[in-house]
């Protein structure tokens, strides 16, 4: 797993490629904590090059949503891929965290109210 | 030509360093059986949380005890199926019988206890366990190779 992070405005997009897994997890963990301990707290999580998640990275994920919303902000998902959203929808995470397309309206969305 | 194993038993400590090894296992049994992507990836979530259970709690702290791994394609109750076996010799502990979470309206009620469980049964076809005093906690995960009408993955 890799995880890049860029900066459109005023919000963060990590954007993660490979396998989200119980041996990689962590370092999606430091990452997301890297940007929150900074301020960055408006956050789009892209996963468009996301092959596979396990509940290991369904944690790091929730620990990223719900420390960015007590600081004012959020994780946004954008670009989940069929097999990765089943385990989101399986997970009930669907129905808890805003997802999106894409990037670009990921990003967009926290320009609304 | 593929060199791929229709089956493959490995056997060795419940440490995290070994999930690569075990998950591989997997993947090649699912390659020699010719399995879909959607199975190979279920497959392996499932064997990822069931072996992450083990590794987690089935020994009490110190030394690691044994997790054995069994893949094969062989059928489950007449139909083509792949079946992982999973053994240790840990507390005895039956993860089917583990409630499914409850569904949460927000982020912070999201209940992540039993979350690997619940996978782990949502994504395969059937599931078995049972404990010998002899040889351990013993769970059976299959995942069919062909669909029947009006069935989902």
């Amino acid at each position: 797993m890799n995880v890049t992070i860029s900066q459109q405005d005023a919000v963060t997009v990590v954007a993660i490629s490979g396998s989200v897994d119980s041996l990689s997890a962590d370092k999606l963990t430091e990452s997301f904590v890297g940007e929150l301990n900074a301020g960055r707290v408006k956050l789009v999580a892209d996963f468009a090059a996301v092959s596979y998640t396990s509940s290991a990275g369904l944690r790091s994920v929730l620990a990223a949503v719900k420390e960015s919303r007590r600081s004012g902000g959020d994780l946004r998902i954008a670009a989940v891929q069929p097999d990765v959203l089943r385990v989101l929808s399986l997970s009930g995470f669907t129905s808890i965290i805003k997802m999106y397309d894409g990037v670009a309206a990921a990003v967009s969305s926290y320009g609304q109210a | 030509m593929s060199t791929a194993r229709s089956s493959i038993a490995l056997g060795g400590p419940a440490t995290l360093d070994r999930l690569p090894l075990l998950l591989n296992a997997v993947a090649e049994v699912c390659e020699a059986a010719g399995a879909d992507a959607t199975l190979r990836h279920d497959l392996r979530l499932a064997v990822e949380e069931a072996c992450m259970n083990v590794m987690r709690h089935a020994y009490r702290s110190g030394a690691p005890g044994e997790l054995a791994l069994e893949v094969t394609r062989e059928p489950w109750q007449g139909r083509p199926a792949i079946r992982v076996t999973l053994r240790d010799r840990g507390l005895p502990f039956d993860p089917l019988a583990v409630a499914a979470p409850q569904p949460a309206e927000d982020a912070e009620h999201l209940p992540l206890g039993g979350l690997g469980v619940h996978l782990m049964r949502q994504v395969t076809d059937a599931q078995a366990y049972h404990y010998d005093v002899a040889t351990g906690n013993h769970l059976t995960l299959v995942k069919f190779l062909t669909r029947q009408h009006g069935e989902e993955k």
